[in-house]
């Protein structure tokens, strides 16, 4: 009976919430941008950074002299698919899992192409069929993930591509100072170019007995091993590092904390051991520099948010008082006929409430509406950051159903905030009084 | 031959393209032996070489061009030729102790890296930037400045402790009977694991080709020119060609080059503070 009478006067009333409502519309449509963007963002960097640093969760053995090495890969092995199992605590289904050799080297990585060269970052040995499911995930503008042991390929990313001129198909030469400190050189055939210009791009991926020959090290040799979790499990990255490691442990391999920040994991990596201990690290850990950067982003989007809703709670006010005022004789009439004081404030405060709802959905929609807009038609101009956060100049975003909750929450606590003042007082109006009063 | 007093030694200065003898007779006598050594117990070649006596032809080699009795400063010009654009130079001043392994690299120009500076004692060698005011330590197999020369290249002369003969032939080599040996490092501390290189008649390099550990070619050094000071020898024109590095114009495929000239060469004493990291913080600000 109250929800009607209280949608009926929205229905009427409509005219006078037109600008708050356009205002809710509007900040609930930049709020559904603004955390659409920087949850795809966040996303699309997770991707690119596993994929470089060889996975969502990586176990990495260390001696204490910065580098990684697993000389018992076959343990880790059985910890990762203990993992995976069906376990009372926590099953968790992989994506994929990795076993890597890498080669890290700002200086000495070259790749030679018809008189053309550039620099690689890291050169990194993956086993093709381990890393399917996630290699694939890369945007190939040509070719694709090599066949499984195929140890004559190599994937580029666009940025190498340009910088030598190559396609696919064709030999590059890839010359390293081995891990005994020579000049090594090797040919292998472009299979796959993938779509990059950031740094992740200064990445060229080899199969991992290849890549250990190059480096004259036991064609065996593995120093990273990692997961990829799927989709969505971000949240959940930290107990599942807590598990893995523990699964480790089951395996009477010697084991330190899980690390989850970067200064942690360079402090780890150096600290002095008196045998080789395996951990966890988390690729937020080793991602933090640019989680720093999405953060900071976040703050200001955060507060630049907050100041509009402020904004639109202190117009919600004014209006419902104003709204209070002249309906007061229609309030004393109602009061009069026995209208408890209570329901009086609930009457307000509903029509608060269909006003942020009608703010959220119109607000959502025409943000999403927005966001897959800009995605499909708007290709930004390479800069650093839409390099490195964009994928091939387009907008990434994400808006899972919590997001949404969270906004309409905000939207409709902003509605009600501003009309409680309002609907407190309506409700304390004296019917005598309130019949008396003039317009 | 034309006589000139540089630095206050007696200096002659040669022809271009040729190196007259100046050898000393012990020397000249060293090397017959080692030669008459060679052909009468290795026929075959010099696969069949000892270590002694690979090591000797090696060290005869190394000596004209090392100086453990002296100081040696001289200023570089590295000028690099990448096809198809405007070549940039570097000047820089050079000073060496053979006898610590070190030496000092004061970049002169461009006028940007004035100031910055190498420096090497024994097998550390570290990069200073003045406008960081920081030391960073460089392999002595990274490129020098981003060109074809190697950090290694500014060091002495070191073939016989690196490299081993294991293989030999004879060429003519333009004006130069060169007698061409193939060499295999015998440690890891080695810009290029495998070199080839052709020794005139006066046991002057005179060709260098480096090879990577897979025996990909990598770079082929040229040394047309010597200058002769007294009973050692100066490398004053260094051609360095990166057999990877190039371009194609107008249908022909050019190689990066990088030219190395030697100027003021002095074997006068350098103070001992010259080979410190004092000395590059000082004169970098």
């Amino acid at each position: 009976m109250i929800v009607t009478a209280a949608w009926r006067n929205f229905v009427r009333n409509l005219k006078r919430y037109r600008v708050l409502l356009v205002a809710l519309v509007l900040i609930v449509t930049a709020l559904t941008a603004v955390l659409g963007t920087l949850l795809g963002l966040e996303n699309a960097i997770r991707e690119k950074a596993s994929r470089y640093f060889a996975g969502d969760l990586v176990v990495l053995g260390f001696a204490g002299n910065g580098g990684s090495l697993i000389p018992d890969p076959e343990a880790v092995e059985r910890a990762i698919n203990a993992l995976e199992a069906a376990d009372t605590d926590r099953d968790v289904p992989l994506r994929a899992w990795s076993r890597r050799s890498t080669y890290y080297d700002l200086q000495n990585i070259e790749l030679f192409f018809a008189g053309y060269y550039t620099r690689q970052r890291r050169l990194v040995g993956v086993e093709w069929a381990l890393e399917r499911p996630a290699l694939g995930q890369f945007n190939f503008v040509q070719g694709g993930v090599p066949e499984d042991g195929d140890e004559e390929a190599i994937l580029i990313s666009t940025a190498t591509a340009r910088d030598l001129g190559v396609a696919l198909g064709e030999p590059v030469l890839v010359s390293i100072r081995s891990d005994r400190g020579r000049t090594n050189t090797g040919e292998y055939l472009v299979r796959g170019i993938y779509s990059e210009s950031s740094f992740f791009g200064y990445t060229g991926y080899l199969h991992r007995r290849a890549l250990n020959r190059l480096r004259e090290a036991e064609e065996t040799t593995v120093n990273e091993m990692g997961i990829y979790l799927p989709a969505g499990t971000a949240e959940a990255e930290q107990a599942i590092a807590h598990t893995l490691t523990a699964r480790i442990a089951e395996q009477d391999l010697p084991t330190f904390d899980p690390l989850f920040d970067r200064d942690a994991y360079v402090e780890g990596a150096r600290a002095a051991r008196e045998q080789l201990e395996y951990g966890v690290v988390t690729v937020g850990a080793q991602l933090s520099e640019i989680t720093d950067l999405l953060d900071a982003i976040t703050i200001i989007a955060a507060a630049i948010m907050a100041l509009f809703l402020g904004i639109v709670v202190v117009g919600v006010s004014n209006t419902w008082t104003m709204v209070v005022w002249e309906r007061t004789r229609e309030i004393g009439t109602l009061r009069a006929l026995g209208m408890q004081r209570a329901r009086t404030a609930s009457l307000f405060l509903l029509e608060a409430l269909f006003l942020g709802v009608s703010g959220v959905i119109l607000g959502c929609t025409l943000g999403l509406a927005l966001l897959a807009g800009l995605s499909q038609w708007v290709e930004f101009e390479p800069n650093a950051f839409t390099t490195l956060f964009f994928t091939r100049g387009r907008l990434p975003w994400r808006m899972p159903f919590w997001g949404v909750g969270a906004i309409a929450a905000l939207a409709i606590g902003a509605s009600l905030f501003g009309a409680f003042r309002a609907a407190v007082r309506a409700s304390l109006v004296d019917p005598v009084e309130a019949l008396r009063h003039e317009k | 031959m034309m006589s000139v007093h540089a630095n206050g030694a007696h200096t002659k200065i040669g022809p271009p393209v040729i190196v007259g003898p100046g050898a000393s007779a012990l020397r000249r006598f060293a090397f017959v032996f080692v030669l008459a050594s060679l052909v009468a117990m290795a026929p075959a070649g010099a696969q069949e070489l000892s270590r002694a006596q690979s090591r000797a032809i090696l060290e005869r080699v190394d000596a004209l061009v090392t100086y453990p009795g002296e100081d040696f400063s001289a200023e570089y010009t590295v000028t690099e030729i990448r096809p198809g654009e405007s070549p940039s130079r570097t000047v820089f001043v050079l000073f060496r102790r053979d006898a610590a392994a070190s030496y000092t690299i004061l970049i002169q120009e461009p006028t940007q890296d004035r100031g910055k500076g190498y420096l090497r004692i024994d097998d550390n060698l570290w990069l200073y930037d003045p406008v960081a005011r920081r030391f960073t330590v460089v392999s002595a197999s990274d490129r020098f400045e981003n060109t074809g020369a190697r950090n290694s290249d500014f060091n002495r002369s070191t073939l016989a402790d690196d490299y081993r003969i294991t293989g030999s032939d004879r060429e003519q080599l333009g004006a130069y009977s060169t007698r061409v040996y193939d060499l295999e490092a015998i440690h890891d501390n080695v810009t290029f694991p495998i070199r080839r290189i052709w020794i005139d008649q006066n046991d002057l390099v005179r060709k260098v080709e480096d090879y990577s550990l897979a025996r990909r070619h990598m770079r082929t050094t040229a040394i047309p020119n010597y200058q002769e000071l007294g009973d050692r020898y100066v490398p004053t024109r260094i051609v360095i060609q990166d057999e990877l590095r190039g371009r194609e114009i107008d249908g022909q495929f050019r190689n990066q080059r990088t030219m190395i000239e030697v100027a003021r060469p002095s074997f006068q004493e350098v103070p001992d503070m010259v080979f410190t990291r004092t000395f590059l913080e000082r004169v970098g600000d």
